[in-house]
């Protein structure tokens, strides 16, 4: 079983987040903020302890961190309250999960359930992260005249070298793939 | 390549010279409707490509799209022009204007060479090079989501395939009609040949069928030997003289019989001639000539005697009636003195009237020899015109016998110049023998006839052997023709699936493309959540060439199980990962004219958490949005940077109608570890 909490702090590290652990009474959570964005994460023990404490914790925290927050100026709209459990949830639990990210008021919030693997932790903070994904397509493999000349050599090898030459004419490539003028 | 100005005047709703300088951050633009949100990206549009792509109908009643790029308000413009800025990375600039006088001074290919990567071996054009890099509100939906497969797929390709290559497509399907033209060419061949051989084919029955009354050739050789020894050696030869010389021969053959028939025509004339009896009758002829000949003389020599005294009496009547005249008179005057009137002899009366009658009476007599002269002269003259008729009809008899008699002649003389000259060994009035001989030669001629029959049948054998020849031949380079147009046929074949890989191989690699490009649109798609239930998407090419692109979620067509919002937010994650994944692209601006409609506040954050993200891969990011909230949201989340700062244009409309910048605020960097410190303490 992942580490949720270590996960964490590695996935937001990796996105340039500096991240810290917070200490509410008995609750730990970790804190993480980068240039634009900051906020909390916890991590709960089922679906059912987030749907339930969610909201008593980010006010907790936020009351906690009231004075910085007050110094942050437009900062202070970037706060993320970033709630998680490895446990699965049920559907009817999803549904009222949704419901917490759709609650816009105060912070931002983003949860996950059944997180069980850095990756799912990845797809669950992806709204903090930068772009995972940046294709590229410079490969030697998406060559089309070398693809298609390959193809051609095992279609017709005498007009491989003819059949894409536009020097040389449609009706020299048709001969040499075998038709008499 | 980012964005560095935008200036424009009388263009759309911007009578008046604006200017806007775009940091290379993000710029976020706000206002209500109408008052130049979308006029700013339309302003990069058209300079770029020369048209404002959001518009379905260019043309319609009151003008179309042409007629109202530039001002159309109230006051005149100083100028009409818009020109953009660029700034590259190494701080090089690069302007294109456009103005309504003068047009662009930046021609597509100089624009796609400054904003497209050079190495590329072929280029998208400027068109796609907007169509990705502007995301309109009007193109959110219409070119993702709801585009049919196909068009998807097309639209994929032309945002991603500048890394594939050349676009073959044209050469292989040249290649292809080559092939086939080819192809066409030979199958005309084939069909000739075989036409070709059929016709022979019928030509060499037919010869056959000649051929098979062949039989009995030594015969009619010799049989031409003896009849016509004079023909030429070789049977082809042999043959054309002997038909020559059978159509010659029937022509004389006609000759000599319509000679033997004129003969035969005066067969009883010459009988008659040849008869004792005619000789008798022509000897009586001639005799009673000659016999009339001698009564014609005599007549004429008694007419000439009565003429003679008939003269004779008529002269000496002449006399009498002078006397008689003289006698009347006499007696009519009597003796004068006693004296004769007519010779004063003295004379008495009685003896003067005796005298006068016995003179009248000798002159009565006179008168009766006078008439008998006259009536010996007229039986003399009935006598010779007799002897003259008599002397003239045995003259025409005789005539006639003379000249029937030179008419047989002279026509056996034609009849034996006609026998003579075509050699016919015949006398002339001798019909029979040249009957005969006619019937002989008849014979020979239909006799010569059948030999020339068999010679032809010689002839169609060998008509039989050449065609038979020429069968083998044609057969041969029906085989031949037949063997190139497998040949051709495999060309075309070959030059099919030359032309297919063409399309398949950029299809494939396109698609390949598209796997890469493929989590990044998932995760795009995560971030935006379009659907509660349908966390994920996933996509497939279909297709012959593999030419249509298709999204599911959970098994599902999102198109048709989306809300217009959600498929909105889906459409956008397609096209942020279209934009995103140019390969060809050097420009780093991505621009988004009023993106979050119908889409509600959740996935507008998620939206503009997207926009934070592609700001975080360094890109210059424009936003038009109509929210003033929306915008400063955008302001605040879109990490403004030192050198890479955001600013935020509030627009509105002036007084005079024209849109105009109402104000702008810089936004600046947010402070940096807000919450560390309060854990610090």
């Amino acid at each position: 079983m992942t580490d949720l909490k270590s996960s964490l702090q590695v996935v937001l590290q990796d996105a340039g987040y500096q991240t810290w652990l917070v200490s509410l009474d008995d609750l730990e959570a970790i804190g993480f903020e980068d240039d634009a964005a900051m906020g909390f994460a916890y991590v709960f023990e089922d679906a059912a302890s987030m749907l339930t404490r969610w909201r008593d914790l980010e006010t907790r925290l936020l009351t906690r961190h009231a004075p910085s927050l007050q110094r942050a100026g437009e900062k202070t709209w970037n706060i993320y309250s970033v709630f998680l459990c490895t446990e699965l949830a049920t559907t009817d639990q999803l549904r009222e999960v949704r419901w917490i990210e759709e609650d816009l008021e105060r912070t931002r919030k983003i949860t996950g359930c059944g997180l069980t693997s850095n990756s799912d932790v990845v797809t669950a903070l992806l709204p903090l992260l930068p772009l995972q994904y940046q294709p590229s397509l410079d490969s030697e493999d998406f060559d089309l005249t070398q693809r298609l000349l390959k193809r051609i050599a095992n279609i017709a090898p005498a007009a491989t070298d003819a059949a894409l030459d536009s020097e040389i004419l449609p009706s020299e490539v048709v001969r040499l793939l075998g038709a008499e003028q | 390549m980012k964005l560095q100005f935008v200036e424009m005047a009388g263009f759309r709703g911007f009578r008046d010279k604006t200017r806007f300088d775009l940091p290379g951050g993000f710029i976020v633009l706000s206002g209500r409707n109408g008052t130049g949100k979308s006029t700013l990206l339309d302003a990069i549009d058209f300079a770029i490509t020369g048209t404002i792509n959001k518009f379905s109908v260019k043309e319609a009643r009151g003008g179309g799209l042409d007629e109202h790029i530039w001002w159309v308000g109230e006051g005149k413009p100083e100028a009409h022009y818009v020109s953009i800025g660029f700034i590259a990375d190494d701080g090089k600039q690069f302007v294109i204007s456009r103005s309504r006088e003068r047009g662009c001074d930046t021609q597509p290919p100089e624009i796609l060479n400054r904003l497209t990567n050079s190495k590329l071996t072929s280029r998208p054009s400027v068109e796609t090079l907007m169509q990705t890099t502007l995301i309109r509100d009007e193109l959110i939906a219409g070119l993702s989501l709801d585009l049919p497969e196909q068009a998807r797929f097309a639209a994929v390709r032309a945002a991603i395939g500048g890394m594939v290559g050349p676009d073959y497509s044209a050469r292989t399907e040249a290649i292809l009609a080559a092939a086939n033209t080819a192809k066409t060419r030979h199958n005309d061949r084939v069909k000739e040949t075989q036409n070709d051989l059929g016709r022979v084919l019928g030509e060499v029955t037919e010869a056959r069928s000649n051929a098979e009354k062949s039989a009995g050739i030594s015969e009619a050789l010799r049989l031409i030997e003896t009849l016509a020894p004079s023909l030429p050696s070789g049977l082809v030869e042999k043959t054309d003289a002997l038909r020559k010389m059978i159509a010659e021969r029937r022509l004389v053959l006609r000759d000599l019989e319509s000679a033997r028939l004129s003969v035969e025509e005066r067969h009883a004339e010459l009988t008659f001639f040849d008869s004792p009896e005619s000789q008798q009758e022509i000897e009586l002829a001639r005799v009673a000539q000659e016999a009339a000949l001698r009564e014609k003389s005599q007549a004429d020599e008694r007419l000439a005697l009565a003429v003679r005294l008939d003269a004779a009496e008529r002269a000496t009547d002449e006399y009498a009636t002078h006397m008689a005249a003289i006698l009347e008179h006499g007696a009519a005057l009597g003796l004068h003195d006693g004296h004769c009137p007519l010779c004063n002899a003295a004379r008495t009366d009685k003896e003067f009237g005796d005298a006068i009658a016995a003179a009248q009476e000798r002159l009565a007599d006179h008168g009766v020899k006078l008439a008998n002269a006259a009536e010996a002269l007229a039986r003399a003259r009935s006598a010779a015109a007799e002897a003259e008729r008599i002397l003239t009809s045995a003259q025409s008899r005789y005539a006639a016998f003379q000249s029937r008699r030179e008419a047989v002649q002279q026509k056996l003389k034609e009849v034996q110049e006609t026998y003579d000259h075509h050699g016919f060994q015949a006398s002339a009035n001798d019909a029979k023998l040249a009957q005969t001989l006619l019937f002989t030669e008849r014979e020979n001629l239909v006799r010569l006839e059948r030999a020339l029959s068999v010679l032809e049948a010689s002839n169609a054998i060998d008509r039989v052997k050449t065609l038979e020849a020429r069968i083998i031949t044609l057969r041969e380079r029906n085989d031949q023709e037949a063997a190139k147009l497998v040949a051709a046929e495999k060309a075309v074949e070959a030059a099919r699936q030359i032309d297919a890989s063409a399309k398949t191989v950029a299809n494939q690699i396109l698609t390949e493309q598209f796997d890469t490009v493929m989590p990044l649109l998932k995760e795009l798609y995560r971030r935006l959540r379009p659907h509660a239930n349908w966390a994920e998407i996933e996509s497939d090419f279909g297709g012959k060439v593999r030419g249509s692109l298709n999204f599911t979620v959970g098994g599902h067509n999102p198109q048709f199980l989306f809300s217009s919002g959600q498929r909105r937010a889906a459409g956008l994650a397609f096209l942020l990962a279209v934009h995103l994944s140019r390969p060809w692209c050097s420009w780093r601006s991505l621009l988004m004219d009023d993106p979050v409609q119908h889409i509600d506040d959740y996935r507008a954050l998620n939206l503009v958490e997207v926009l934070t993200a592609i700001r975080r891969t360094g890109r210059q990011v424009i936003v038009a949005v109509e929210d003033v909230a929306l915008a400063n949201v955008l302001c605040r989340r879109l990490r403004s940077a030192s050198g890479d700062s955001g600013r935020h244009f509030q627009l509105r409309t002036s007084k005079t109608g024209t849109a105009e910048i109402s104000d702008f605020q810089d936004v600046y960097p947010m402070p940096r570890l807000v919450l560390r410190p309060a854990q610090a303490s």
